[in-house]
């Protein structure tokens, strides 16, 4: 029953979706008002459909209906309530229906709140936000639907001697077998091949074919039981008992079992889906002609919250990977954290340079290609993660997917591309401006812009660039290692915290060196101090030095940037600290907003150098009450606590140790080792102890011990100096882009900005 | 006016052309960004680039002797040795193709295979990873000793059953049936 509903829900969503695209188009073209109101209402019905859809899998997850393959797979009676919740994305096929439902939500959202404002692009928003939402549709219903169900079926094998067959029969079996539609030969073992589970009409069929073509020794076997996965049942298939089923189910993956996990992909999820909504309005603007910025003010608070929960996402993914995976690091530069890093680099320089187009009427284009390449470089990444086209550690199933999926993003790249091409040849996307210095605000702009795109291009390279290059070209295959990354992307970064030091106090239009030397000043003598402390501590390493350098430069700036605004309201305004910093965020949080984003960055930044370059290990065998020394601490081994049960059937094995520095205990640590017995495959984890302080985190792994008694245990122990300035460096920066992406009060957004800008640089000028 | 800098009329604003002289720099600079970037990434790529190759064109093959290679092979369960003193972990992996239809199929039949060739495999200083075991896939990096052992700093691994679509298999057919 709820298999049923699930399917019919997904069916009924993607006719709506296509009937929305269809009746949007007619409707923009024809000036239908009855057409467009007709596909907006088909288009917000994807909505409740999907989400009846998603609750539909969330119900039979919490309920165990292990009938159906995907609740088998993912969870089993052990598995308690809230990690069957998180099971509704825990594998692709549920992944897609939860991607897809928060993608209607999107849609829905951005509908209902620029429909009067945007009239003349909604049409267009309409039909794109459909389109892609009917291209997830058409893979979750006819690719991985999460709805099928298993069946037991009387099915028969075909076989036949794979050995001795040379290789032109062998490629003549491969084109025989695709002449009646089976894509290829399902090894049955080393020395014999075949189909396994086809009806027995199909088998003689089969047979029949190979015979043809002079394999004799084709074995056509009785029938008996198969298990196989579909919507519809085979014929003469019923459903297996539900005991039978929840008894051998899998269980959700142990990795998975984490909180970092499980926010963390539907905060990505969030980005990605998120950046539909300023693609869709800069297709829109394009295919209307309405190409005034518009679009830009229509959706700079879409891409906003789509940056902030692609920010997040990334950092929880860092969080859990330094939390489960136990290297102590929270960044291995794989191919598929880059596939997710790639989209923030774009939707960053978008975000920075959609201002030099609202202020100046500069980069048109310019901003089109990175709307577009955001919401292309998310496609890529998820076809790229998704279909097996790179190795990583991050396995998800190689599936049928990749080719839809690299069909649809090459489709809605090269569309895109070629109306940019086609508005621009017609000269409708000239800028007002042309630029004019080196040392003004758009150009630093720009310069940033490079700066990121090129961080992307070597990213992009690195990960998928090399390898595939490399395949297709030269025969080889070459993958390239993380010591890449860490040559080529630093320079790049520090490029990247110069700008964002310079770019905030120039101005627009031109800037002179000395007044930019002179609103350096401040910021600068404190990077100084600051600088000489770390020489004081005995660092002398010139790289660690520029380092630290610019990127404390860059947060003393946006620090020193609020404090003026402060003191300047506290002064002209009389108001006191609190008042002056509440209002001054209050009148513009764009601004404000995004100097906290650029103090959090900073933050970042000196944790990840902290982390990176400071970092140290040991390992140790310890008896019970011997201790080893690392960095100035002392850990000592207290005791081991085996076979302890948790409530989710684990059994885990904790150690107890204690951290002390200078003969004072600071704290006790239990790493651990759980045991997951019903799982198949990996069913071990090693679960990290630390000790958080600013300064580090003293991190703990149980690596083995003494069998039984315990008596003496490994542990390998890392020192992660300012480790933790990264998570909270993290924390700053949402709460900037949650400043900046608030809702605006009722004074229209122009008017506000206009008053607000015009003090803003006499209050400079008097400076 | 301060105003009249940061934002014009757009009448007003009629593009003007920079001088040839600042069209110039940004030419320069540009080209200059461009040519350090293009270096940075040549002199990366030359030096990180590992060949990716299989157990089968590693072993017994000495142009890859002491060269640092990424080999992906299939963890045969039984060698697994660990020493948790020293942390020392060895291993020995069968060949498997970087092509497969099925993962878990290519490392079963891998690993069935007892006549083709073997990689021993050394590992230091990592404790035990918990994926590592019997017909685990392991991606390695690392360079291959005159000892004939690969010496890996670098180990991915993965298990197929736990990713790919597992089936409830046979047990569930009889009392149903």
């Amino acid at each position: 029953m709820l298999a049923e509903f699930g399917s019919v829900s997904l069916l009924l969503a993607l006719v709506a979706a296509v009937y929305a695209i269809i009746a949007a188009v007619i409707g923009a073209r024809r000036q239908s008002e009855r057409l467009i109101l007709s596909a907006r209402n088909a288009a917000l019905l994807t909505c409740p459909l999907l989400i009846a859809a998603s609750l539909t899998l969330l119900i039979a997850l919490v309920s165990g209906e292990y009938q159906l393959s995907y609740v088998w797979s993912t969870s089993d009676p052990n598995t308690p309530l809230f990690f069957r919740i998180t099971a509704l994305w825990g594998s692709q096929k549920g992944s897609i229906l939860f991607w897809s439902t928060l993608m209607s939500v999107f849609a829905a959202a951005a509908l209902l709140i620029n429909w009067r404002s945007q009239r003349r692009l909604m049409p267009y928003v309409t039909a794109y936000m459909m389109a892609t939402l009917a291209f997830f549709l058409v893979l979750n219903i006819f690719y991985e639907n999460p709805f099928e169900r298993w069946w037991l079926y009387e099915g028969s094998d075909v076989s036949w001697q794979a050995t001795g067959l040379t290789d032109s029969q062998q490629s003549d079996i491969t084109r025989a077998l695709g002449g009646i539609g089976i894509e290829s030969s399902e090894q049955i073992s080393a020395q014999v091949a075949g189909i396994t589970c086809v009806d027995s009409n199909r088998a003689s069929e089969i047979k029949q074919v190979l015979q043809g073509i002079g394999i004799i020794s084709v074995v056509e076997t009785s029938p008996s039981g198969c298990v196989g996965q579909s919507i519809f049942p085979p014929e003469g298939g019923f459903s297996p008992t539900a005991t039978r089923l929840a008894e051998t189910a899998q269980g959700l993956n142990p990795l998975l079992r984490h909180f970092g996990m499980i926010i963390h992909p539907p905060m990505l999820y969030l980005g990605f889906v998120g950046f539909v909504i300023p693609f869709a309005f800069a297709m829109a603007a394009l295919a209307s002609g309405d190409l005034s910025t518009n679009w830009i003010k229509a959706t700079r608070r879409w891409t906003l919250v789509a940056w902030l929960f692609l920010s997040l996402g990334l950092i929880l993914g860092g969080r859990w990977a330094y939390d489960v995976l136990g290297w102590g690091g929270y960044w291995g530069w794989d191919p598929v954290e880059n596939a997710a890093f790639l989209p923030w680099l774009v939707g960053t320089a978008f975000l920075h340079s959609v201002m030099i187009q609202e202020k100046r009427g500069m980069l048109k284009v310019w901003n089109m290609f990175l709307v577009i390449g955001t919401f292309s470089a998310v496609i890529f990444g998820t076809f790229a993660t998704r279909s097996g086209l790179i190795d990583s550690v991050h396995s998800f199933a190689r599936s049928e997917i990749g080719f839809p999926m690299f069909f649809f993003w090459s489709g809605i790249t090269l569309v895109s591309v070629g109306l940019i091409l086609w508005r621009w040849n017609r000269g409708e996307l000239k800028d007002d401006h042309r630029f004019m210095n080196l040392l003004s605000r758009e150009t630093l702009f720009v310069l940033n812009n490079v700066v990121f795109l090129l961080l992307f291009v070597v990213i992009f390279w690195g990960s998928f660039g090399a390898p595939v290059v490399s395949e297709l070209f030269l025969d080889t295959n070459i993958t390239l290692g993380t010591d890449y990354f860490y040559q080529v992307t630093p320079a790049l970064f520090i490029a990247l915290y110069v700008l964002m030091g310079i770019a905030p106090l120039s101005a627009w239009g031109a800037t002179s060196l000395s007044r930019l030397g002179r609103s350096m000043l401040i910021p600068g003598a404190l990077t100084a101090g600051v600088l000489v402390l770390i020489l004081l501590s005995g660092m002398t390493d010139p790289g660690v030095l520029v380092g630290y350098g610019v990127v404390t430069l860059a947060g003393f700036v946006a620090a020193n940037e609020i404090y003026r605004g402060v003191s300047a309201r506290m002064r002209g305004l009389g108001e006191n600290p609190l008042q002056a910093f509440l209002s001054l965020f209050a009148r513009n949080r764009r601004r404000y907003g995004g100097y906290t984003i650029h103090i959090g960055v900073t933050i970042i930044g000196i944790g990840v150098i902290g982390s990176t370059l400071f970092q140290q290990e040991t390992q140790r065998t310890l008896s019970v009450g011997e201790s080893l020394d690392i960095g100035g601490y002392q850990m000592t081994y207290l005791g081991f606590q085996p076979g302890q049960v948790a409530d989710d059937g684990r059994i885990m094995d904790i150690a107890t140790v204690a951290v002390s520095r200078n003969n004072q205990t600071l704290a006790e640590i239990r790493p651990r080792r759980d045991f997951y017995p019903g799982s198949e495959g990996m069913n071990s984890s090693t679960i990290a102890g630390a000790y958080s302080t600013v300064e580090n985190d003293f991190y703990v792994l149980l690596v083995d011990w003494e069998p039984i008694t315990a008596r003496s245990a490994t542990f390998k122990v890392y020192i992660n100096p300012l480790i933790n300035l990264v998570w909270w460096g993290g924390l700053i920066l949402i709460i900037g882009t949650l400043v900046a992406a608030w809702p605006a009060e009722t004074v229209p957004a122009a008017l506000r900005e206009r008053r607000f800008t015009g003090k803003q640089v006499k209050a400079r000028a008097r400076a | 006016m301060a105003e009249a800098t940061w934002e014009k009329p757009q009448s007003t604003a009629q593009p003007t052309g920079a001088g040839g002289n600042e069209r110039l720099k940004f030419l320069i600079g540009g080209i200059l960004i461009l040519a350090a970037v293009g270096f940075l990434i040549i002199n990366g790529t030359l030096s990180g680039a590992r060949y990716y190759i299989t157990v089968d064109e590693l072993v017994g093959n000495p142009a890859y002797v002491g060269q640092t290679v990424r080999v992906a092979g299939a963890v045969d369960g039984a060698t697994i040795n660990f020493d948790s003193q020293n942390l020392v972990i060895t291993f020995e992996t069968a060949n498997v193709p970087l092509d497969y239809d099925n993962l878990a199929t290519a490392l079963h039949e891998a690993l069935l295979d007892t006549n083709g060739k073997r990689l021993s495999v050394r590992v230091e200083g990592q404790p035990m990873p918990d994926l590592l075991q019997h017909e685990a896939q392991a991606i390695m990096t690392g360079t291959m000793g005159e000892d004939g052992i690969f010496h890996a700093t670098e180990l991915l691994l993965k298990c197929p059953t736990r990713f790919e679509e597992a089936q409830p298999g046979q047990a569930i057919v009889e009392p149903g049936a």
